[in-house]
């Protein structure tokens, strides 16, 4: 049996909508400790890695271990029924083939519930190793997704080049090239507009923009990204839940074509 | 292609894949396959197929590959394996029945266009009765002038025949100069008229147009050209109706313009202007006046004696062979050959007639143009075209080639083709031939025909076939020429009537034909036409016996030669009687009147004789038309009787209606369709000896015409009409009956038509049949029942032809035009019209799909290709044997990642990574391992040669009645352990081995009833009892070609150069025609990514998979898990010695070796829904339970135990219920009791 019911389903909302462009379909894994999805997209570039901890539930309820395969583009229509403020509660029994979403009203005044059938994935679960970051930014979270819009407009990749001074953003293609460098900021008054740069040596990297525009729908979950780099490594692009955990974005570097 | 159902079988091993990630992979790719999916997949909006179809698919597919950035290698097939001969030799054999296809229908396109032709003028024609526009006269009035023309043109050869009279040879050139004279004539108006009109229908982008030699399209281009320039009142009713619709009528008006420009210089390209073309013959003439009919008045005589007109009427008659001569000389010459031929076939070749050929040959040069002329003529004249859309199905009968051929025969009576072609050289023969089965007959008139082909460019069977039939025509007028010799001899009644008894009654015909032609040259005007008329008398009085069948039949043939000859004759005589040399039909009842006046006497003497050849040629027709009948019946397989009798019924009622009418428009149907036909066999370079077809036609038509007209004048009107119909229905009948010979005669016939003609024949067959038995039913006499026949028809039909007497063709034409109109509404007509579009549609569009499908792929296709790589930098290999061996080799050591194929091969070959689907468009690419199919399928390389083996694939057919799943169970049934246990021991005995195995059991208890060893054996055995194991059935070198292929064993890496843009540029602009901005849309985006310096990692590259893959285990049909289970050793195979077993057990078996395996994870499920089942089953009938326990004998290997123990306490309680049950029930009736008893 498995049962887990959230205050508010906008962030079951928001979360949705920050994977379901990247993934078609994933599976959730359902334990006492909580919620954790990960999944490759399509084209096996970058990686998704939700982790949603039981305590962070109103209620959170796991007998046995569960994997739930979903198809997201159902799943977010259904949460498309429930109003922001709802209660949304998942269940599920042991080994169904269906689980169940039920969203009320805050007054208890209106109930619906929703089954959803699900689907048996491949699972494959990647062992994400422990890096030891060259660099970590942390940046407003809006900030990032407008850079990611603005550079992809001038190419497909986008070199994140990080330094001491700060972080620059460059693209360069055929309508010309765009840089969009980004300091450390002083003050600390704001928290969730700051940006901070842990710097052990710089890096620089290339990316592609398409999935770097694809994590920044995450970017209604929280006000600030963190993006995690080292050389030769994928990028960790990171954005917290409050109180129920966070969504990390892998994505494979471009390299240098050796062989050309 | 490849192992049969191999793919199938291993379709749920594929995964999809993004084609994104093969970024970066080096690919082969076995381009063979490509080239056989492109040539054959590519087409245009019509479906035909694409000029360089193989190199706009490499192109596209090129840039795909390098858009996606995947690095190709190339692989070309080498040589073929020696196995692989035999079964390229049957793709080859599909392929020519393709293209066969393709030609067959091409042949419904013809038809079909006739009938469009055919309907379309019959609206025109109604339209223009309607409204009495002059719109549509244009053909008569031309007609017309050139009966004015013939009028002036006479006086020459008038002439000539008279100072030449005596010099024989002198005489041969009055004839072709006045045949010249005719044929320019005629070219120049109706015949041109004809030809232009069919101009139209022309596709100058279609393939067949394009592989007609440069001058002939040169010259056919020009003549469309030219017809742009004329007034288009002609075609007014092409116009759309809707005024909406007339931009893109203009538009489509000026593409096709465009169209014919460039194909008219391209021509001019290939050319080299080195011949004379049409257009500045035409030029020419018109310069000297000729080109209209006034002109040609004027000029005549220099037309007469003009080289160029005559090669004018080379190309309507024999273009090439003229072309090729242009001269007299030549032209003799050319004759002789076909000439000489034939008397060496024929026994009895008359020794005068052999002095003479050379003359006879320009003779009947000269008589042929002018039929041809004539024919020409009457098709132009669309006056008939009206009524012809009746009898549509008639004319499909006749489209076809090897229908036209027949009607060539047909044309001259059954019983005459044969005459004339040979009868008329030997009587003997004919008698005997006719005698005998018409398959013979039909057999060896096709040898003769055949034999007589002069090597001229036989491009396709129509070609054959036309020439074929000009060559029957010259036969014929040989032996015409033989006859007139003779008769020239004597010049008397009497000497005819020797010759007549001497010879058959062709031979009398043909006679009488010479007669006339003499005459005509000695101004013996009057004994032509009284021999004639003799004739016809004879054919008359022979109507009132019932023989006049065969009369008509000898009248048509007369006719036919009358007609031929008439445009000499009236030539020759210009203050004669005969008022037009194009209707041949007034001709004729001048000259029946004449004869009547004149001779009567002469009939009679001919009369015994006509009668006796009348009855045995009818004897003979009726046979023919038995043995026809017999023969459709059999061979149309969709046509039995009963439809046959239904369709007969409805033909009758048909017939009743437009009895008269429908003859005619049968016969004019053909002369028109003929016509459409004609243009596009000139097309296919036969144009002059369609040409020729089209007199025959004609002169079919003509002799319907004339017997019809002649009736009205002569005092027998009855009989002549019953002749007129009698004749019709011959030569209706005729065109059946040779398809029926062809049908019969497998060889040497060109059989393109054949199964249209089995569709169809049986059917026409009815008609004719229907029609003739149905007017006898009709006729008031029950003696004389074609007379009968035609007498009703005429009454019913026809008052009008009738009760004038006087009424001249026109007349005719326009009361059938009438009744057909009131037949058939314009709507009726117009929906007609628009279903044949429509037809014809679907008939191209099938065409070019046959036309695509019978492609091979060509050397010069593969270097093609190979230019097209180095172009874009791309290495390709070209191996030494097959493709798909070289690149599994590729595959195997590292230097490549995978390949992408479509050739299930690649696995026998011993290929490790397969991306099949690449270039589908709407499926997935699907990456498929040798690992993973191991692992699902328990079949390593060495078992799936064994699988092929039993399927077949290219190397050998294979097992008959064995596909992929039963080859499955074979394999797991008699493969060891050992086999499975050790896949490294896959050399070529271990791999034979397992077939061997089952080689001996089958050979073992194919035919006795030994048992078969085990349950699943027996089972094998029911299942193969319909198999038949070839000799040598495990072929070693089956096993040895895959396993061991010839490749390119270097192993150098391979590299890639960048895409030279500008030479692609160029190569585009050449192949495609593409403009510079054309090909830099498509190869911009490709350079540019290529051209990236860097290349998008996978996540994978830096995760690795933590837990184990919890892969889905690919969905398999049971028979196949079972199979594989088995195979894998999860169930021990069965010993020979165990008891039988249920399948089921096996199953069952499986299930509890699964419960028992380690990894339940991967296994439950499959495991799961059985059980339940099992578990239900039982429930239902508790009974079950012992005959479920008595295949669990032993307990040690018993699978069942699971199930059972958990289903017992589930029994036990339902026995438990029904125990408590019936305690209840017994008590129950124990109250009752003792109630009732209280």
């Amino acid at each position: 049996m498995f049962e887990a019911r959230l205050g508010q389903a906008t962030i079951l909302k928001k979360i949705l909508d920050a994977i379901k462009d990247l993934l078609n379909e994933a599976t959730f894994d359902c334990s006492d400790s909580g919620i954790q999805l990960q999944a490759m997209d399509n084209s096996h570039v970058s990686l998704v890695s939700l982790t949603l901890r039981s305590d962070g539930f109103d209620k959170f309820r796991c007998d046995r271990n569960l994997s739930m395969g979903m198809n997201l583009g159902s799943m977010a229509k259904i949460l498309k029924c429930a109003n922001n403020e709802d209660n949304v509660t998942m269940k599920a029994q042991d080994n169904a083939d269906t689980v169940t979403i039920m969203f009320e009203s805050a007054n208890q005044e209106k109930v619906s519930d929703y089954e959803m059938k699900l689907m048996n994935l491949d699972q494959e679960h990647l062992g994400i190793p422990e890096t030891d970051f060259s660099c970590v930014v942390r940046m407003p979270a809006m900030e990032f997704a407008r850079i990611c819009r603005d550079l992809s407009q001038f190419s497909e990749s986008v070199v994140i080049c990080c330094t001491k001074e700060g972080v620059k953003f460059s693209a360069s293609g055929d309508v010309g090239t765009a840089n969009i460098k980004l300091a450390q900021t002083g003050n600390v008054d704001k928290e969730e507009e700051s940006v901070t740069i842990e710097m052990q040596e710089p890096v620089t990297l290339t990316f592609a923009c398409r999935y770097l525009n694809a994590f920044t729908k995450a970017t209604p979950l929280s006000t600030q990204v963190q993006l995690s780099m080292c050389a030769d490594v994928p990028l960790v692009v990171e954005y917290a839940i409050k109180d129920l955990g966070h969504i990390r974005y892998y994505l494979a570097p471009k390299i240098e074509d050796n062989e050309t | 292609m490849g192992v049969t159902g191999l793919w199938k079988l291993i379709e749920p091993c594929g995964k999809p894949v993004p084609v994104e990630t093969l970024e970066g992979k080096i690919l082969a790719v076995d381009i063979s396959i490509w080239l056989h999916q492109v040539v054959k997949g590519f087409q245009d909006n019509k479906g035909s197929a694409l000029n360089n179809a193989h190199l706009l698919g490499l192109f596209h597919r090129l840039c795909k590959l390098l858009y996606y950035r995947v690095r190709p290698v190339f692989i070309f097939d080498g040589c073929t394996p020696q196995l692989k001969r035999d079964t390229i030799a049957r793709r080859q054999q599909q392929r020519n029945k393709l293209s066969n296809e393709a030609d067959r229908i091409q042949a419904l396109l013809l038809q079909s266009l006739a009938r469009e032709k055919v309907v379309q003028q019959a609206l025109g024609k109604n339209a223009e009765l309607l409204l009495k526009s002059p719109v549509k006269r244009p053909p008569p009035s031309k007609s017309k002038n050139d009966e004015d023309d013939l009028f002036k043109l006479p006086e020459l050869p008038a002439l000539a025949a008279g100072q030449d009279n005596p010099d024989e040879s002198d005489q041969d050139l009055d004839y072709t100069s006045a045949s010249a004279t005719s044929d320019s004539s005629f070219d120049e108006s109706t015949a041109r008229h004809a030809y232009n009109s069919s101009l139209q229908a022309i596709d100058v982008k279609s393939q067949n147009f394009k592989n007609l030699p440069a001058d002939v399209r040169h010259e056919i281009l020009t003549d469309i050209k030219e017809t742009r320039k004329q007034s288009s009142w002609g075609r007014l009713h092409e116009l759309p109706a809707r005024s909406d619709d007339f931009c893109s009528f203009q538009m489509k008006r000026l593409l096709k313009r465009r169209a014919v420009q460039e194909s008219l210089e391209q021509a001019e390209q290939e050319m080299g202007g080195h011949t004379l073309t049409y257009s500045e013959l035409c030029d020419f003439f018109s310069e000297e006046g000729i080109v209209t009919p006034t002109a040609i008045e004027q000029s005549t005589r220099q037309i007469s004696s003009d080289e160029h007109t005559r090669f004018l009427l080379v190309r309507d008659l024999k273009k090439k062979a003229l072309e090729s001569t242009k001269t007299e000389m030549k032209m003799e010459t050319i004759e002789e050959l076909p000439e000489t031929k034939p008397p060496v076939d024929e026994e009895k070749p008359s020794t005068s007639s052999k002095a003479e050929t050379v003359e006879m040959g320009t003779e009947y040069d000269a008589d042929l143009a002018q039929a041809l002329a004539l024919s020409l003529e009457e098709s132009t004249t669309k006056v008939y075209d009206e009524k012809d859309y009746d009898y549509d199905s008639d004319q499909e009968l006749r489209l076809n080639r090897a229908q036209s051929k027949q009607l060539r025969h047909a044309a001259k009576g059954p019983a005459r083709a044969y005459m004339i072609e040979y009868g008329g050289m030997n009587d003997e023969e004919v008698g005997n031939i006719m005698e005998s089965t018409q398959l013979n007959d039909t057999q060896s008139l096709e040898h003769l025909l055949g034999t007589t082909v002069v090597p001229v460019d036989i491009a396709n069977d129509s070609v054959e076939e036309a020439k074929q039939l000009s060559k029957a025509i010259e036969e014929s007028k040989k032996s015409l020429l033989e006859d007139k010799v003779q008769i020239i001899d004597t010049d008397t009644d009497s000497d005819l009537e020797e010759v007549v008894e001497t010879k058959a009654s062709a031979g009398l015909e043909i006679r009488l034909d010479i007669t006339n032609n003499l005459k005509p040259t000695n101004d013996l005007f009057a004994d032509i036409f009284e021999e004639d008329s003799g004739k016809e008398k004879a054919a008359d009085e022979s109507d009132d016996d019932e023989d006049f069948i065969e009369v008509p039949e000898s009248e048509e043939l007369k006719i036919i030669e009358d007609s031929q000859e008439k445009p000499i004759t009236d030539e020759t005589s210009p203050g004669t009687e005969i008022i037009e040399v194009k209707e041949s039909q007034e001709e004729m009842p001048s000259e029946q009147e004449e004869n009547k006046e004149t001779a009567d006497t002469s009939q009679d003497k001919i009369k015994p004789d006509l009668d006796s050849i009348l009855n045995d040629l009818k004897k003979e027709t009726e046979a023919v038309k038995e043995i026809k009948l017999a023969v459709d019946e059999p061979e149309a397989e969709t046509k039995p009787k009963p439809v046959l009798s239904s369709i007969l019924d409805d033909l009758q009622k048909e017939m009743s209606a437009v009895k008269n009418i429908k003859l005619e428009q049968v016969k004019l149907n053909n002369s028109t369709i003929i016509e459409v036909s004609s243009d596009d066999e000139a097309v296919s370079k036969v144009k002059g000896n369609a040409n020729t077809e089209e007199v025959i036609e004609l002169c079919d038509s003509d002799d319907n015409q004339k017997q019809r007209i002649s009736p009205n004048k002569t005092p027998s009107k009855n009989k002549s009409i019953k002749d007129f119909f009698d004749t019709s229905y011959v030569v209706k009948r005729t065109p059946d009956k040779s398809p029926v010979a062809d049908n019969g005669t497998p060889p040497g016939t060109p059989k393109v038509p054949q199964p249209f003609y089995r569709k169809r024949t049986p059917k026409s067959d009815r008609k004719r049949a229907a029609g003739g038995s149905d007017d006898s039913d009709e006729g008031v006499s029950p003696t004389k029942r074609s007379s009968k026949a035609s007498k009703s028809l005429f009454e019913g039909n026809d008052p009008e032809t009738e009760p004038p007497r006087t009424v001249d063709p026109e007349e005719l034409i326009r009361d059938a035009a009438e009744t057909l109109k009131s037949q058939k509404t314009s709507e009726e007509l117009q929906s007609m019209a628009d279903n044949l579009a429509q037809e014809r549609k679907d008939l191209e569009i099938e065409r070019n799909r046959q036309d695509r499908m019978g492609m091979s792929i060509s050397q010069r296709m593969s270097t093609d290709c190979q230019e097209l790589l180095r172009l874009f930098g791309i290495p390709y290999i070209v191996a030494p044997m097959e493709a798909e061996a070289q690149c599994a080799f590729l595959n195997a050591t590292e230097l490549t990642h995978g390949t992408i194929t479509d050739d299930s091969d690649i696995w026998l070959f011993g290929g490790r990574t397969v991306y099949k689907n690449f270039f589908a468009q709407n499926k997935h690419v699907l990456e498929f391992r040798a690992e993973q199919i191991e692992q699902t399928f328990n079949c390593n390389r060495g078992k799936l040669i064994q699988l092929a083996c039993l399927v077949g694939s290219d190397y050998t057919t294979g097992i008959h009645g064995i596909g992929a799943v039963t080859a499955m169970e074979i394999l797991a049934s008699f493969s060891t352990t050992l086999d499975a246990s050790s896949p490294a021991s896959s050399g070529n005995q271990s791999v034979l081995a397992t077939l061997v195995r089952f080689r001996d059991w089958w050979q073992a208890h194919k035919s006795t009833s030994l048992p078969p060893g085990s349950s699943a054996r027996l089972a094998l055995r029911k299942k193969l009892k319909n198999i038949e194991l070839h000799e040598g059935f495990p072929n070693m070198a089956v096993v040895e070609a895959y396993l061991d292929p010839k490749v390119d064993d270097n192993r150098d890496a391979f590299s890639w150069g960048s895409p030279d843009v500008e030479s692609i540029r160029e190569f585009t602009r050449k192949s495609f025609g593409w403009t510079t901005s054309k090909t830099d849309d498509i190869l911009q985006p490709v350079i540019k990514k290529i051209n990236e310096k860097k290349i998008q990692g996978s996540i994978r590259n830096y995760f690795t998979a933590k837990s184990a893959l919890r892969v889905q285990q690919p969905q398999v049909s049971k028979r196949v898990q079972s199979a594989i289970d088995k195979m894998s050793g999860k169930i021990d195979a069965e010993t020979p010695e165990k008891p039988k077993k249920v399948v089921r057990t096996r199953r069952a078996k499986k299930a509890a070796t699964e419960a028992e395996s380690a990894d339940v994870e991967s296994e439950a499920k499959p495991v799961r829904p059985k059980r339940g089942k099992r578990k239900a089953s039982t429930t239902e009938t508790p009974d079950e339970q012992p005959s479920t326990s008595q295949p669990t004998p032993k307990p040690g290997k018993c699978p069942r135990i699971p199930d059972t123990t958990e289903i017992i306490p589930q029994r036990e309680r339902d026995l438990e219920q029904m125990r408590l049950n019936k305690a209840r029930a017994a008590e129950v009736m124990k109250k009752a009791a003792q109630s009732t008893k209280k």
